[in-house]
């Protein structure tokens, strides 16, 4: 290819790329959605986010690979600095993109087939741009890092083959530096995994052919990766010191599990390892499942043929030229990317399952299909330019060729990339299927607020309501729908959404529920906030979020309290700020201190009445003992409360005979040859469903198989996979059943009993056999009243249960706030004296508890809602208003119902912030056969925060019904059911249990600490503080930011307080313990920041001297 | 289709196979000259027997699988035909010395059925033949990059 042809080529690609940019940016609005949030809304807030190794936005947070994307922003933030609006700065950074993807694309398809004609070679670069994958994963994900890997992918690629092709180690220097260049791609460790895995898989396709290179390969290969770390040195570096550090381990084992990631997995591969679609590039849901007719066209039966023949092309050519290299390797990688992007669905994936479930680290790639599937367009899209001009060249005369030719071009660049060229790849449908643009306008009154806070002097927050998830829809004149943006609206630390960040999760999930009621302010002091940002420019109902209004109306409240002010107000955000009572600063020393296991703050505030004016903390119970401190008050709260009848005892005695004889009986277990053939025996003898309570029976019978399965395979100490699949056979079993036994635990039908039975059986095997069933089934056995920890006398009443864990033995308080007549007192089911409303000391040991009170329905209902008689039907759907407390409350409906036509309908409560299509409550309610007794109804749901009323009612139901098309095809409806009948004794109660925690005062709380802090911020990871600390007692210094083993605090002659004497207070801050009394200097630092510091020079001088060294190397070669 | 598009590439492959004969012709003579005569016979027999019970386990097998759809059971026998696919292709092809191309050949024709079977609306039956031919690929490529490297690559011109 001659340059002036290739500049050529350039040059098209270059206007095709612009042209796409001039489509999608024609309005002039940046673009931002789903998890990409806003960031070219205020790039210099973004860079200096991820600036340094603590991201300051929220309570902070460590910014570990996040930080490899800190140049980018840089670069473009200097962009923003010299006046360039945003959406120019977005579009000539998707430009960039495009280009790269293209160029490298096409070079790629060059280097591997030189004799590939330039038209065809084009057509390469047109599928990798607009193949259905980049359309959904890449583009319509809306993930910068995303699109920069995608373009990086094959630019990487093309220059570590170049170098083997030349067998050159300057291309180890190049990719490394490229590296540093797409480092915005690379803040992800699955898609470093990826690039890794690709490139070495190339180092071993030509290890594997070439003898004689072998040493030049494996010097190539180790030469491109030392480089790589060494010029990336700085994110990897972050990357390793948050593995390395204890707060890693909170980060996955409170949001990932081994089960619920195997979980996720499974669903994902079951969603979307559909091989139809993934050899078409497709994301089978979002082609499925879309509302959106167009996006539906792609399943016509035109345009699939199309895509069938495109990869038919590319299986073709590997079929063929299957005696070519190049086609060797890009075949392989296609085959074995669609077999690893389709995860553990069939074929094979059972090895999947094995791997996934033994090596934690591939649990990463949990959702295959979006990172492993960037490899599937990148090996067709050479192998389908290649491919056809072979086919052409070889079988078509010159004006079939053009035809053919002709065809394709349309297929690719207009068909497939017709949503690029319409930029509906930046669009979304609402819940009502209504297409939306990813086209935004930030209000000009979100820059007023952030100048007004910037503005402010101090180290504070403020705290947006309403507030919830990470999700968020504004209705601004240009809309946004996606994760919630307030950092980068504001350059004020913020807490505006919940997310999965450990110890914030937990403080924001108990603010949220007090959103509407007046104990929010509980949390103020605690977290630094200085001020409230009401916004009422939200589409509540599309995330179930407070309303605004009502959110004001209790806002006004406060202010008529003089609790609050409102300081500032700006289109649809207003500002209050808080008395200054209850504005704590960031840093305080306080020998004040509550021991408690409590989540929810509120409750612990309300128990001190000097609250706010006096400053006090909160530690664990566990973390107060380790340093020795004597708490002014320890509180513990129990870990569970539950309702529960018990009208039988617990068959805890039986014998292993006794249970097993009880059960069906199993003769052959899994694992034996003949196995197969009982599951089939137990197939064809099912009762027929007409016969409900002989089906559920024999089904209930057919569980306790498996129960009985599992034990006795465990007592064998069989191999361990067959026991998880025995196990996992149990659950999928219990999972079909649980909606029946739920629906027959809730009415006295005549199997009830043997329900219970069998399933109190089955526990009992379990824990017997040591099998983790039993944690499972144990809190839902406890949940529908089955089984409790200690076993209860049997009693009319019901046990209101708390569960408690003691940490060390004592004497405690036990405070209740109300109680029933008559009532019983139980500790582990043992009676004791009853005690009395307020307070009662018992004496308890170390370890788990149950305190168990008898309960009347009188005390823990409140009836709001009473019908005696109702008439219903589909046609006069009835419902009626009911008042939500400000807190989310649960509510207990019962009725008795009967049919005199339909098979069920449904009971709904829907809130006035939720969806009308979505209500927070829905059930059917069925007559399995027999509409015309009466049967009884009951369930519970609970409202969620920030409602305030809600309308209960029924509904009809629909079933689903499915007919056989062709003898093999299935074509399945869900139609409504119509219905009619009567309703009796309609209640609708709110249900709330007594209170009651343990408490144990040592004494006094000081009247406040004398003790002073003041500090200097040099940077989020470092601060300067004075202490002047006026008393021997030990106390402890809090820092309200976001609790974190790497910060550490020296004294002015370098001695560290040791981490013993660092822990976790108030839920999510750090706190350490001081002794020493005087005034003295301390530093406090995020330590991975020095870390940072040494890697950002060798980062820095490293690819200065790999620049440098490859001008020389290439200047003296030219010479 | 496919016998359209074979005839393009017919002059490599034919070069192709005259290696591979060359190649399979020395493995055969060194065979023969080994050959133990009636302990052959007995292997023979092993392996046929082998073979049958294999076929019938995997017919069974199939059976099952089509009166678990019919009947909607939930049973999960396909895992295991796809496994017996996969393991007994592999042993044609690495016992028989089966050229790449037939099974590379026979995934295109599955591919094809399948894509037929998803264009016509049976998206199911269609998974069924992509499962298959998926497994055929698989197999075809791995004995494709033996046999390039036993061959030393065929058409010098492509080589890298």
């Amino acid at each position: 290819m001659s340059k002036l042809s290739f500049y050529k080529h350039l040059f098209v690609i270059f206007i095709l790329a612009l042209v796409l940019i001039l489509s999608w940016f024609r309005s002039g609005y940046i673009l931002g959605s789903a998890e990409g949030g806003l960031p070219f809304n205020n790039l210099q807030n973004h860079a200096n986010i991820m600036k340094h190794a603590w991201a300051y936005p929220a309570f902070g947070n460590p910014t570990s690979i996040s930080i490899a994307t800190y140049p980018t922003y840089f670069i473009l933030s200097l962009l923003e600095k010299i006046g360039i609006p945003g959406f120019i700065i977005e579009s000539f950074f998707f430009l960039t993109v495009l280009m790269v993807a293209g160029v490298s694309m096409y070079l790629l398809t060059y280097e591997f087939f030189p004799k590939t004609k330039e038209m065809y070679i084009f057509l390469a670069v047109l599928l990798y741009w607009f193949n259905p994958f980049s359309w959904v994963s890449v583009w319509n994900r809306a993930l910068y890092n995303f699109m920069v890997f995608w373009a990086y992918l094959p630019l990487a690629l093309l220059l570590f083959y170049k170098g083997i092709k030349v067998k050159d180690f300057r291309y180890a220097l190049i990719i490394a530096l490229s590296s540093v260049l797409f480092s915005f791609g690379l803040a992800s460790v699955v898609f470093n995994l990826v690039l890794w895995g690709l490139l070495l898989y190339t180092t071993l396709f030509f290890l594997f052919f070439d003898k004689k290179d072998r040493v030049f390969l494996i010097k190539y290969f180790l030469l491109t990766f030392l480089l790589f770390c060494v010029f990336n040195f700085w994110w990897i570096s972050q990357l390793f010191s948050f593995v390395a550090s204890p707060i890693s381990n909170v980060v996955f084992s409170s949001f990932v599990s081994s089960v619920g990631n195997l979980e996720t997995f499974s669903a994902l591969s079951k969603d979307l390892g559909v091989l139809v679609y993934l050899t078409r590039f497709m994301h089978r849901t979002f082609f499925t499942e879309a509302p959106i007719f167009w996006i539906r066209l792609f399943n016509s039966p035109l345009i699939v043929l199309g895509q069938f023949l495109l990869t038919g092309v590319v299986f073709l050519t590997i079929t063929m030229r299957r005696s070519l290299k190049p086609v060797l390797f890009f075949g392989t990688i296609f085959v074995i990317s669609i077999f690893l992007t389709k995860g553990n669905a069939e074929p094979l994936g059972e090895l999947f399952n094995y791997a996934f479930s033994r090596v934690y680290a591939l649990q990463v790639f949990r959702n295959p299909f979006e990172k492993i599937g960037f490899l599937i367009p990148l090996a067709a899209s050479p192998l389908f330019a290649y491919g056809l001009f072979e086919i052409n060249n070889r079988v078509l005369d010159i004006r079939r060729q053009k035809l053919v030719i002709v065809i394709s071009y349309i297929f690719i660049g207009g068909i497939m990339a017709f949503p690029f060229w319409k930029g509906f790849v930046f669009s979304y449908w609402d819940n009502e299927g209504k297409i939306k643009s990813y086209e935004v306008k930030v209000p000009d009154y979100y820059r007023d607020v952030d100048t007004w806070f910037s503005d402010k002097t101090g180290d504070f927050r403020f705290i947006s309501l309403p507030l919830q998830d990470e999700g968020i829809t504004y209705d601004w004149e240009i809309p946004y729908s996606g994760i919630e943006p307030s950092s980068t609206l504001f350059k004020t630390s913020n807490i505006s959404f919940n997310t999965t960040i450990p110890f914030f999760n937990t403080f924001v999930n108990a603010l949220s529920k007090y959103q509407l009621d007046e104990r929010m302010l509980n949390f103020f002091p605690f977290s630094n906030s200085k001020y409230l940002v009401l916004r009422k420019d939200i589409d509540y109902q599309a995330r179930r979020m407070a309303n605004p209004e009502t959110v004001r109306e209790k806002l006004q409240d406060l202010v008529a309290k003089k609790l609050i002010n409102r300081v500032y107000e700006s289109g649809k955000l207003e500002v209050y700020e808080v008395e200054k009572n209850w504005f704590w600063p960031k840093f305080y020393i306080t020998g004040n201190i509550y021991s408690t296991n409590e989540a929810d703050l509120a409750k612990i505030y309300e128990l001190e009445q000097d609250f706010p004016e006096n400053n006090f903390v909160t530690l664990g119970i566990v973390e107060g003992n380790k340093l020795g401190l004597e708490s002014e008050k320890t509180i513990i709260s129990p870990d569970e409360v539950l309702l529960q009848k018990v009208d039988t005892p617990t068959p805890k005695d039986l014998s292993e005979e006794d249970i097993l004889s009880r059960l069906f009986h199993v003769e052959h277990l899994p694992g034996q040859p003949i196995y197969p053939l009982v599951r089939i025996k137990e197939k064809l003898e099912e009762v027929s469903r007409s016969d409900y309570y002989g089906w559920l029976i024999y089904r209930n019978g057919i569980l306790g198989k498996r129960a009985v399965e599992v034990y006795k395979l465990r007592n064998k100490r069989a191999n361990e996979m067959l026991i998880l699949n025995t196990e996992e056979n149990y659950k999928k079993e219990f999972e079909k059943l649980t909606r029946e036994i739920t629906s027959m635990l809730t009415q006295s039908s005549p199997i009830s009993s043997l329900l219970r039975d069998s399933l109190l059986y089955h526990w009992i095997l379990f824990d017997r056999a040591d099998s983790p069933l039993s944690e499972l089934l144990e809190p839902i056995l406890s949940k529908w009243g089955i089984k409790p920890k200690f076993e209860l006398p049997v009693s009319d009443k019901d046990y209101v249960i708390y569960s408690f864990t003691i940490p060390y033995p004592g004497k405690f308080s036990l405070v209740l706030d109300k109680l029933s007549e008559d009532y019983k007192f139980l500790v582990d089911g043992k009676l004791i004296d009853q005690p009395v409303l307020g307070r009662q000391n018992i004496d308890l040991n170390e370890g788990e508890h149950e305190i168990a009170i008898t309960t009347d329905e009188r005390t823990i209902l409140t009836p709001i809602l009473v019908k005696e008689t109702e008439g219903i039907s589909n046609r006069d759907l009835k419902n009626w208003k009911i008042d939500i407390p400000d807190m989310p409350t649960t509510f207990k409906v019962e009725f008795d119902y009967r049919l005199t036509s339909g098979e069920g309908f449904e009971t709904q409560f829907t809130q006035n912030i939720d969806w009308k299509y979505a209500p927070v409550y829905s059930r059917g309610v069925f007559t399995y056969g027999h509409g015309s007794d009466w049967r009884h109804w009951e369930s519970e749901f609970t409202s969620t925060a920030g409602a305030d009323t809600g309308l209960f009612g029924f509904s009809v139901t629909s079933k689903k019904e499915c007919e056989k098309v062709w003898l093999i095809k299935e074509r399945c409806l869900n139609k409504k059911i119509d219905f009619q009948g009567e309703i009796k004794n309609l209640t609708l109660s709110k249900l709330s249990l007594p209170g009651l925690h343990l408490e144990k005062e040592n004494a006094k709380f000081n009247t406040s600490s004398d003790s002073i802090v003041i500090w200097n911020k040099i940077n989020p990871t470092m601060y300067n503080l004075k202490v002047n600390k006026k008393t021997d007692k030990p106390e402890l210094l809090v820092f309200s930011e976001l609790y974190n083993p790497q910060w550490e605090i020296s004294f002015d002659n370098h001695s560290e307080i040791p981490d013993e004497k660092h822990i976790l207070v108030n839920d999510y801050a750090n706190g350490w313990l001081i002794e020493k009394p005087g005034e003295y200097e301390l530093t406090l630092e995020f330590t991975p920041e020095r870390l940072l510091d040494k890697a950002k020079n060798i980062s820095f001088w490293s690819t200065f001297a790999g620049v440098f060294l490859l001008g020389m190397i290439t200047w003296r070669r030219k010479k | 289709m496919v016998d359209i598009c074979g005839s393009i590439f017919v002059g490599h492959d034919n070069m192709a196979q005259k290696k591979i004969n060359k190649k399979r012709f020395f493995f055969e003579k060194e065979y023969k000259f080994n050959d133990t005569g009636g302990l052959l016979n007995i292997r023979r027999l092993i392996n046929l027997g082998l073979v049958s019970i294999f076929f019938a386990f995997f017919i069974v097998l199939v059976v099952l699988q089509a009166w678990v759809i019919f009947t909607d059971s939930g049973l999960t026998v396909s895992p295991l035909i796809y496994w017996m696919l996969f393991l007994g292709l592999a042993a044609y092809v690495v016992k028989k010395s089966m050229i790449s191309s037939l099974a590379l050949k026979l995934a295109l024709v599955l591919y094809i059925i399948a894509s037929l079977f998803t264009i016509v609306g049976l998206a199911g039956v269609g998974e069924i033949f992509m499962k298959v031919s998926l497994i055929t690929w698989i197999v075809g490529l791995g004995k494709a990059l033996i046999e390039y490297k036993n061959v030393e690559g065929i058409d010098n011109n492509h080589r890298i």
